[in-house]
């Protein structure tokens, strides 16, 4: 298709016409966005395994999200829309072909330089913890932060990855057991990815 | 066998989440937990994600809230235009098959050494038979005439699945 590009007027009109083409006003946005931008970056980074694809995806994630035409009944509703948007865009992610797969393990930045025994304790933790993760099945992944770092309800995160309420618990405690195998002796494999 | 749940996995769950654990919950928990293999399992695996996330929350930057909503309103622009221009691409892309189509067919019709050609081809002098061979040579220039207009049908079809394709495509 021939590319379509928008000239400086254009770009200009787009901020004003954008609050006739999403639902949300800018300022609900911004607020939204205070409370939520962290815990989904979050989750897009620990389950891709990728921060610079989390940022890329956050911000697909916030553009579906606002092209979105659903009513919301309460903020948590609201929120886990988004986390399903993010959820989807993960899993689309997964499914197309990569030609640039980088690892999980790079992602734990904060190692200091010049660390004390506590902050490279933390830090070593956050290493093997992204590894734990990486060898993991993308959906125990989901589970896990959901539910443990988000504090989901198993209600909230049956909704979000598509899985029985009633099966949810045993899925956790089978993804919690797998995990601290993992932390315990790294070389597990199998059933990840 | 091993339980695989506990009554007050709950309760762990929620005194971790508030930031209660292990020191501002009720010594009766704190008990438990260190009894239960399951809650105990639950508390390092709820641990290590809590400092997980923390971490993450404090080292991450964010775009601003203005940047991403500035992005999503130009996208939003952006895909409109383009969705007002793709009737307008079909539109071109058809015409311009239609187009190849025709001047496939005229070339065939008006050109002598293509009528020759197909001419030779269509009547084959091997034919078996002199009634077969003559039966050929009546039907022949209407045959030329009907296939040299298949034959422009033919490219239009092919070609303008192809043109739309170029068309439409993004890369």
């Amino acid at each position: 298709m021939p590319e379509v590009t928008l000239t400086d007027v254009e770009r200009l009109g787009a901020f004003g016409e954008a609050e006739r083409t999403f639902l949300m006003t800018e300022e609900t946005f911004r607020t939204f966005y205070e409370q939520t931008a962290r815990p989904v970056w979050a989750y897009l980074a620990r389950t891709t395994g990728d921060d610079r694809l989390a940022d890329d995806l956050l911000q697909e994630a916030y553009y579906r999200f606002l092209r979105t035409r659903a009513t919301f009944e309460s903020d948590d509703h609201r929120r886990n829309y988004l986390f399903r948007i993010a959820t989807n865009l993960v899993r689309d992610h997964r499914r197309r072909p990569h030609r640039d797969d980088r690892s999980l393990v790079e992602t734990p930045e904060a190692v200091p330089s010049r660390a004390d025994s506590h902050a490279a304790d933390r830090a070593v933790r956050r290493i093997d913890l992204a590894r734990a993760l990486e060898q993991m099945k993308p959906r125990e992944r989901s589970m896990l932060w959901l539910a443990y770092a988000q504090g989901f309800s198993h209600e909230e995160i049956a909704g979000l990855l598509g899985v029985k309420k009633a099966s949810l618990k045993a899925l956790l405690y089978r993804a919690r057991q797998r995990l601290l195998r993992l932390l315990v002796s790294p070389g597990e494999r199998g059933g990840g990815q | 066998m091993t339980p695989t749940e506990c009554p007050r996995e709950h309760d762990v769950v929620a005194a971790i989440l508030a930031r209660r654990w292990p020191h501002q919950c009720d010594d009766a928990l704190q008990a438990h937990a260190t009894q239960c293999h399951v809650c105990r399992d639950l508390i390092d695996v709820m641990s290590l994600l809590r400092e997980e996330r923390d971490s993450l929350h404090e080292d991450v930057s964010v775009p601003a809230a203005g940047q991403v909503w500035w992005r999503a309103a130009v996208r939003a622009r952006l895909e409109a235009t383009q969705a007002a221009a793709r009737p307008l691409t079909w539109l071109y892309g058809s015409a311009g098959a239609c187009a190849i189509g025709l001047a496939v067919a005229s070339i065939g019709l008006l050109w002598p050494p293509v009528q020759n050609a197909s001419a030779w081809v269509s009547i084959p002098s091997w034919l078996p038979g002199l009634g077969l061979r003559e039966a050929a040579m009546m039907i022949a220039p209407l045959a030329q005439t009907t296939g040299l207009l298949v034959l422009g049908a033919v490219a239009c079809l092919v070609l303008a699945p192809l043109a739309l394709y170029l068309a439409l495509s993004d890369e």
